[in-house]
């Protein structure tokens, strides 16, 4: 998933990033599309572990770099760009996960291999049974996709903040100011979001 | 430290945001407490577990068509955007605006279409609404039928008051252009339209010297128009005329005024000549057209004197003889009578023609003496007395 995820130093400033966001501001399509390029795969793969479909995770990763296009003159050049983007990402995903009519579709499509996300989670009575040792339980693959399925039961805001810190490696107040809540908040949702996914994991331990 | 408080400790130092206090209390109770030190080792396992967490990567080609996907949607969501905003100025106006300018260029067009040929022919017009059937044209009857209403009724008014008299519809008409008759003097004309003046302002309970044929005063009026524009009766006709029996002038009695003569004797004689109509008729172009003008202006019974714009003598003594008992009308005629006899015996003076005006004038007198017209009448009284 690493590659999905290439996380970067909230406080890095990449001077590339900076020229490239001032020549988009003047208009400049060749600039803003060497950025899109850039952080493709990182949107893509937050918008994919929020939602877990490929579909949706498509539309809302170009969703987040039209806002962005769009709220370029707003954006601190000073900041770094990527976790910008990826707040973008994270708050279309919620919003998405969150709309009440939101459309059921398939985790992958046509095109797109199985994932281990479903597997992890179905019922399959032909499945390996659980590693005795926990320590080994917990680092078998099988946890994993237990997991992958765990997920996507918790909430969007605690998928969220789970997401940020265990697969972007933000800190709490980094967190705190995607998400634009509080660095207790943040503790709290963290908190709550583990103990629910132990519980749904309870067989791992 | 009880481990609701450890908890949070532990999860610190699972996510490395302690500081050094915090690690060393944390690490300390996990090595006591294995409910905490559980927790620890199961975050840490959800940690390792979500990067084994392998969701599919698209293919390349997705990634490399990525970007010009989302310039695609940038460009064509700006010209949509783009499109709302002149499409709603389009849908603001263009219903409203245009249709409505449409509408109301139509409506009005039928209207003032309605509006014409009610006007130009209003009787028709009522005619054919009353005749109106579903061949009409559909265009002009929605525009029509709310017009009909005042045109009917004036349509219906201008009808009626044709009934009533023709004349004052006839006079509503442009003026017949008369050409004066070779032998009349050219005054005739502007007399004529003092004829038509005095009429048209002329009450309709005016009296008027009717002959015994019981003629109403349009007719009388009628006539004296008719007369005036027949200006081609040829001098045969009128030299075949029965000779007036009390003026007792003659046919042969020339109608070319002279120089020093009055135009009005000739007019009167040969009105005489021709027939009592025809001198009723004549008489309108008299120059006492212009005394009653004046009389008007100075104030006279204005229904009699304009009533009693035109005659001949002999009908001022019928119309004295029928409205000797009325004081206004009785003096009109009184005053019509003495001045034709002035100029009868201006016209032909003898001793018959002298009595008569003297005899005339007189009565006049005798019944209005303060007057302009009875100083007139006084002044012309005066050389027939010495």
């Amino acid at each position: 998933m690493g590659s999905l995820a290439p996380a970067q130093n909230w406080e890095s400033v990449n001077a590339v990033d900076r020229d490239l966001v001032v020549r988009a501001r003047g208009g400049d399509q060749d600039a803003f599309a060497e950025i899109v390029h850039s952080y493709q795969r990182r949107v893509y793969g937050v918008a994919l572990r929020m939602t877990r479909r490929h579909e949706v995770a498509d539309d809302i990763a170009q969703d987040a770099f039209i806002r962005a296009y769009r709220s370029l003159d707003r954006f601190e050049l000073g900041r770094p760009l990527g976790p910008w983007l990826v707040k973008i990402a994270v708050n279309l995903s919620i919003n998405y996960l969150k709309a009440p009519a939101r459309r059921e579709h398939a985790l992958y499509s046509e095109d797109m291999p199985e994932g281990p996300a479903e597997a992890a989670l179905s019922s399959d009575p032909s499945r390996e049974p659980l590693e005795s040792n926990p320590v080994r339980r917990l680092a078998s693959s099988e946890f994993a996709r237990a997991l992958a399925g765990a997920l996507e039961k918790l909430t969007p805001e605690h998928r969220a903040v789970l997401l940020l810190k265990v697969d972007e490696g933000l800190r709490y107040d980094e967190i705190a100011e995607t998400l634009s809540i509080s660095r207790g908040t943040v503790m709290s949702r963290l908190f709550r979001a583990r103990a629910h996914l132990k519980s749904l994991l309870e067989d791992y331990r | 430290m009880t481990c609701d408080k450890a908890i949070r400790l532990v999860e610190k130092l699972a996510d490395g945001e302690t500081n050094p206090g915090e690690r060393a209390e944390a690490e300390m109770h996990l090595e006591t407490c294995k409910e905490c030190n559980s927790h620890y080792q199961f975050v840490r396992a959800l940690e390792s577990a979500s990067e084994k967490i392998e969701l599919p990567e698209p293919p390349e080609a997705y990634w490399q068509r990525f970007p010009s996907k989302v310039l695609t949607r940038i460009e064509r969501e700006g010209r949509e955007e783009r499109e709302e905003q002149s499409g709603f100025w389009q849908k603001l106006f263009t219903p409203w605006m245009f249709r409505f300018g449409a509408a109301a260029a139509t409506l009005t067009l039928v209207i003032a279409v309605g509006v014409s040929v009610y006007r130009d022919d209003p009787r028709q017009l009522e005619s054919e609404s009353s005749e109106m059937s579903e061949a009409i044209d559909v265009a002009q009857a929605p525009a029509a039928a709310p017009g009909k209403t005042a045109f009917d009724e004036k349509a219906a008014g201008s009808e009626d008051t044709a009934q009533r008299d023709p004349e004052e519809a006839r006079a509503s008409a442009p003026p017949a252009v008369a050409r004066p008759p070779a032998s009349a003097p050219a005054r005739d004309v502007p007399l004529r339209s003092e004829s038509n003046k005095l009429r048209n302002a002329r009450p309709k309970s005016s009296p008027a010297p009717v002959a015994g044929d019981e003629l109403d005063e349009s007719r009388f009026v009628e006539r004296a128009i008719g007369t005036a524009e027949r200006d081609d009766v040829s001098d045969e006709s009128l030299q075949e005329a029965p000779e007036p029996e009390r003026l007792g002038r003659g046919s042969a009695r020339s109608r070319e005024p002279s120089p020093s003569e009055s135009t009005f004797p000739e007019e009167l004689e040969l009105a005489d000549t021709v027939s009592e109509d025809s001198a009723r008729q004549h008489s309108v172009a008299e120059p006492q057209q212009a005394v009653r003008a004046s009389s008007l202006a100075a104030g006279e019974a204005g229904s009699a004197v304009l009533a009693s714009a035109s005659g001949s003598c002999a009908e001022w003594r019928r119309y004295l003889a029928e409205n000797d008992d009325q004081a206004s009308e009785a003096r009109e005629a009184h005053y019509q009578v003495a001045l034709c006899s002035l100029r009868s015996y201006d016209a032909e003076p003898n001793d018959d023609t002298r009595d008569e005006a003297t005899r005339d004038a007189d009565a006049f007198l005798a019944i209005e003496s303060d007057t302009e017209r009875a100083e007139e009448i006084r002044l012309r009284l005066e050389p027939l007395r010495q």
